[in-house]
């Protein structure tokens, strides 16, 4: 078996594609680079790589198609890496399947950190049932939170978001993602109501909401919780 | 070698040989080409420029985004002529001489990526001060936000947060707002000499919101104070790090008055603080 993780890199532009390769080259990927958005198509369906990295701004297709037209048949992760930093655009791509969302220009680690975490959900069958990070702890089965050896006490919606979270811990979930998962998909559009929730855990398990260390906030786009420690 | 470089100078336009002058002179790299483009942008703005209330925003902005195109020169210049330095040195720079170049290349993109994103802030202040897209946000998350960059961009800096107790929610374009703090933050940490960690401290009114941001530096000496909104003091002849913080400033200001607030600097007796406020009511 080939020990080492393929990742497919769907980029036109050679000094990104320059650097990316060599920052994943360093870290034990082996990467393959498709030049434009069929070329991506056609080698993520005969190379079945474990990742694919995709920028949205390609000379054939919209990047977003790519997507859309590999989800028809692909679970594999998908990581958008791109220069636009607009909410909208951000929140389109995670909604139409994209595990995660890169902007460039980015800090090596930040890529790294993303792509261990893509392929850290893809690979697990079962999710993990206890969440450990820091001080936090949550047993999913028990549905039971500590933080610092003392009990949290949450409401019935309170503990569903954070479960929800720590079960994709690692990754952004979008506003509109959170609402259908919790409240069902004839939730209203309006997201306050999921903030003020959001707020309030945070005031129950942050030391500091302004300086949170579990529960991050992404303006405009949605949440991410902080990696769970305990795979 | 010599003949090499000069023959390539000819054909360099005139940007990039300022460029390559100031990788060649590595110690004054930045000033030198800031110089050159301050003059620029002196001659430039000689045209007078007739106030009027109603267009201030969009006055201020037009005059923004001339000056700081013209700033763009001077790191792309420094990025153009390190990294064409690197590429021609062959065996004539030793690794510690062929680092510094590439650490002015990656300080200079840092400022360049600090120029743009200021850049787009303005854009997207549009033509009038209505036209800002504001949503209800929790003030907690955008400045959670804005210090999370600030800690990828500036671990080695300490920043004390502190926030009431109860949610605040305030009309505003989140990314603006942080822009506002990324620029207040980065003039305090960079700028002040400040011997301790800086304080950003949100406090509730009944009408609005104020934002502190404190440092315990230096101070901002009088004559800068007197000035430190005013767009036509960017354009004389200021030494780099004054004209950042200037251009800064001004952003800051613009955006704060596109959402109806105020934004003011003073010193206090231990360093200087910026002090910003957000209504709680759309306008």
């Amino acid at each position: 078996m080939n020990a080492k993780i393929h990742i497919l890199l769907v980029e036109d532009e050679k000094s990104s594609c320059s650097y990316i390769t060599a920052l994943l080259g360093k870290s034990g990927y082996h990467i393959t680079t498709a030049m434009s958005g069929r070329e991506g198509l056609s080698l993520a369906a005969s190379l079945c790589p474990d990742l694919i990295l995709l920028d949205l701004d390609l000379p054939d297709l919209d990047g977003l198609k790519v997507l859309e037209q590999l989800r028809v048949w692909s679970h594999v992760p998908v990581i958008i890496v791109s220069v636009c930093n607009e909410e909208q655009e951000k929140v389109k791509a995670l909604d139409l399947g994209a595990d995660d969302y890169v902007t460039k220009p980015f800090y090596p680690d930040e890529l790294r950190a993303r792509i261990r975490t893509a392929l850290r959900h893809s690979r697990r069958n079962a999710p993990s049932q206890i969440y450990r990070a820091l001080n936090l702890e949550i047993d999913l089965d028990k549905r039971i939170a500590h933080l610092g050896g003392q009990r949290i006490h949450l409401t019935q919606i309170e503990y569903q978001l954070l479960s929800l979270l720590a079960e994709n811990a690692g990754r952004v979930l979008t506003y509109n993602a959170m609402l259908r998962r919790i409240w069902g998909p004839y939730a209203e559009e309006n997201n306050q109501i999921l903030r003020v929730n959001m707020a309030n855990i945070r005031r129950k398990i942050e030391k500091n909401p302004a300086q949170p260390q579990y529960l991050f906030t992404e303006v405009g786009v949605g949440y991410r919780m902080r990696e769970n420690e305990n795979g | 070698m010599h003949n090499k470089k000069l023959n390539s100078f000819q054909h360099m336009e005139h940007s990039t040989r300022t460029g390559l002058f100031a990788a060649l002179c590595t110690a004054g790299a930045a000033s030198t080409a800031g110089v050159l483009a301050s003059r620029i942008i002196r001659r430039k703005a000689k045209r007078p420029l007739p106030p009027s209330p109603e267009t201030e925003t969009e006055k201020i902005r037009e005059n923004l985004m001339r000056t700081i195109s013209h700033d763009l020169r001077t790191p792309l210049s420094g990025i153009m002529g390190n990294s064409l330095l690197y590429l021609e040195s062959d065996e004539t720079l030793d690794d510690t001489e062929r680092r510094r170049l590439v650490t002015y290349i990656h300080k200079d993109s840092a400022w360049l990526l600090n120029i743009v994103e200021n850049l787009l802030a303005i854009t997207r202040i549009q033509n009038s001060d209505s036209a800002i897209g504001t949503r209800e946000e929790i003030v907690e998350e955008v400045l959670g936000e804005a210090l999370q960059k600030m800690d990828t961009r500036h671990p080695e800096f300490k920043i004390r947060a502190s926030i009431p107790d109860e949610i605040i929610m305030l009309p505003m374009d989140a990314l603006l707002i942080e822009q506002v703090i990324i620029n207040l933050l980065e003039n305090a940490l960079l700028h002040s000499g400040s011997k301790e960690p800086v304080d950003v401290i949100v406090k509730n009114g009944t009408e609005c919101a104020t934002f502190i941001v404190r440092d315990y530096g230096q101070g901002i000496p009088e004559e800068v104070l007197a000035h430190l909104f005013d767009i036509s003091s960017l354009m004389e002849d200021l030494p780099d790090a004054r004209k950042k913080t200037g251009i800064g400033l001004l952003i800051c200001k613009t955006i704060i008055s596109a959402h109806h607030g105020t934004l003011t600097g003073h010193n206090h007796s231990l360093g200087a603080e910026f002090i910003f406020t957000l209504p709680k009511r759309s306008q």
